[in-house]
């Protein structure tokens, strides 16, 4: 389709030398294309950019903090998250069906898509590099214990590591469990210790290390 | 509009070995093994048939499969691997 | 009738496997000279990413109609093992929504190319002016 020049097309947006990638020619041409046939507007695309811009993990950090908080928010959460969500008054239109997964003493879930990339994008926004990488994809399912060490998460051998791998329509997040001394916290004070690493499943919440 | 399903929670099935080269959202590494269904997801349209754009794309039930680690690639070890996986790629086996 | 280009025999590896049935194939990784290990770093997106992504999701929206992330997806799996290795992320999606809309005669492929070529040139146009050269010349 396009002709691929090995010599002078750097593979890196190149600034200072103004030689723009394959990548930012092919981006160009087929918004140029989509625009121009219709299909698309720029007020649609500085939209989805702005939208995607202010996501991020922010909605799953405040709703795993309030199940913490709130018993029977959890249970409504884990039962049917689509359902707890839309009765908190989000807006869901659009959002594919979902599957929170709750970490246990001797349980840890995490989640991917071997085949592409599938991630909740709604709770936790875009997904990072590494989550849509050959490696991460690869070894997660077959080396889970080794990968996550990769990250810092050193779990014992007896505990259970489950890997959902998102191959269907079915989004999937982890519930990670409350750290112990955070009894006294409010939703407020518990959302930052639930970072998207949490919700993935690569890393456990921690508590803050001045304390406060 | 949900299709009847055919499996229950706790059935063991295997997942069918097919090796075609179309559209389809069963990995390499769960074909042809074994696994326990623990959930019944509900029936969505057909990605196969949805990925080409005259299609319509029949609901089909979606099941959730967990594979243990020693039955997906050996050994001993108490990971398990979850995957959701349609009817059409599943067959009923009796645990051995 | 679609005129939908299906995946190709040579797209398969020795096993059958196609290149992004990847979960449980990190062996694969090193024939092709990926690392195996986790890069943890997770830089912004550069500009043209943003906006190819931006795409993805307009095409991909239910409500919008345009494509379906089902043929997206497709799409993204035709290529073979070397050039899904060789393309990043977002220039594999940017082909493949590419090769869609040629197939759904939202644009031609004479179109495409004609794009192209046009886009290139101006980049060198644009290029020789910021840095005062001369047009022909790559240093």
């Amino acid at each position: 389709m396009v002709k691929h020049h090995d010599h002078n097309h750097p593979t890196e947006p190149d600034a200072d030398n103004f030689i723009p990638t394959d990548g930012e020619i092919w981006e160009a041409t087929l918004r140029d294309l989509l625009i121009t046939k219709g299909v698309i507007t720029p007020s649609m695309m500085r939209q989805q950019m702005d939208q995607t811009a202010s996501q991020s993990a922010s909605v799953g950090a405040e709703i795993i903090a309030r199940a913490w908080t709130t018993p029977l928010f959890k249970d409504a959460l884990l039962k049917n998250p689509k359902e707890a969500l839309s009765e908190s008054g989000y807006d869901l239109s659009g959002v594919p069906d979902l599957c929170i997964v709750e970490n246990q003493s001797d349980i840890h879930n995490v989640v991917v898509c071997t085949l592409c990339s599938c991630y909740p994008r709604f709770m936790l926004g875009p997904p990072p590099e590494w989550y849509k990488s050959a490696a991460f994809r690869s070894r997660i399912v077959d080396e889970p214990k080794d990968v996550l060490l990769e990250f810092g998460l050193d779990l014992n051998e007896t505990t259970k590591i489950r890997v959902y791998d998102s191959t269907a329509d079915i989004r999937y997040m982890v519930m990670p469990m409350r750290p112990v001394g955070t009894a006294h916290m409010s939703v407020d004070e518990l959302k930052p210790l639930i970072t998207r690493d949490t919700m993935i499943g690569v890393a456990q919440p921690e508590l803050p290390v001045n304390g406060s | 509009m949900t299709s009847q399903h055919v499996f229950s929670v706790a059935d063991y099935v295997q997942v069918a070995n097919y090796q075609i080269q179309k559209h389809h959202r069963v990995p390499g590494y769960l074909k042809g093994k074994t696994g326990q269904i623990t959930a019944i997801l509900g029936s969505y349209p057909n990605p196969e048939e949805l990925s080409f754009f005259d299609a319509k794309g029949d609901d089909i039930p979606v099941y959730r499969v967990c594979f243990s680690y020693s039955r997906l690639w050996g050994g001993k070890g108490v990971n398990e691997v979850f995957a959701d996986l349609m009817e059409t790629w599943i067959e009923p086996i009796q645990e051995r | 009738m679609s005129k939908s280009k299906d995946i190709t025999p040579q797209n398969v590896d020795a096993d059958g496997n196609l290149a992004h049935d990847l979960g449980g194939f990190s062996s694969r990784l090193s024939l092709f000279g990926i690392d195996r290990s986790i890069k943890l770093e997770d830089p912004p997106k550069k500009p043209y990413e943003e906006r190819a992504d931006a795409i993805m999701m307009l095409l991909s929206n239910p409500k919008l109609g345009i494509m379906n992330i089902h043929a997206m997806r497709r799409a993204s799996e035709q290529f073979a093992h070397k050039e899904y290795f060789d393309l990043t992320y977002y220039d594999r999606w940017l082909k493949g929504m590419a090769s869609l809309c040629i197939e759904k005669e939202i644009f031609s492929q004479k179109e495409w190319d004609a794009r192209i070529e046009t886009l290139q040139i101006e980049a060198k146009k644009m290029r020789a002016r910021v840095l005062e050269i001369s047009v022909d010349k790559d240093e």
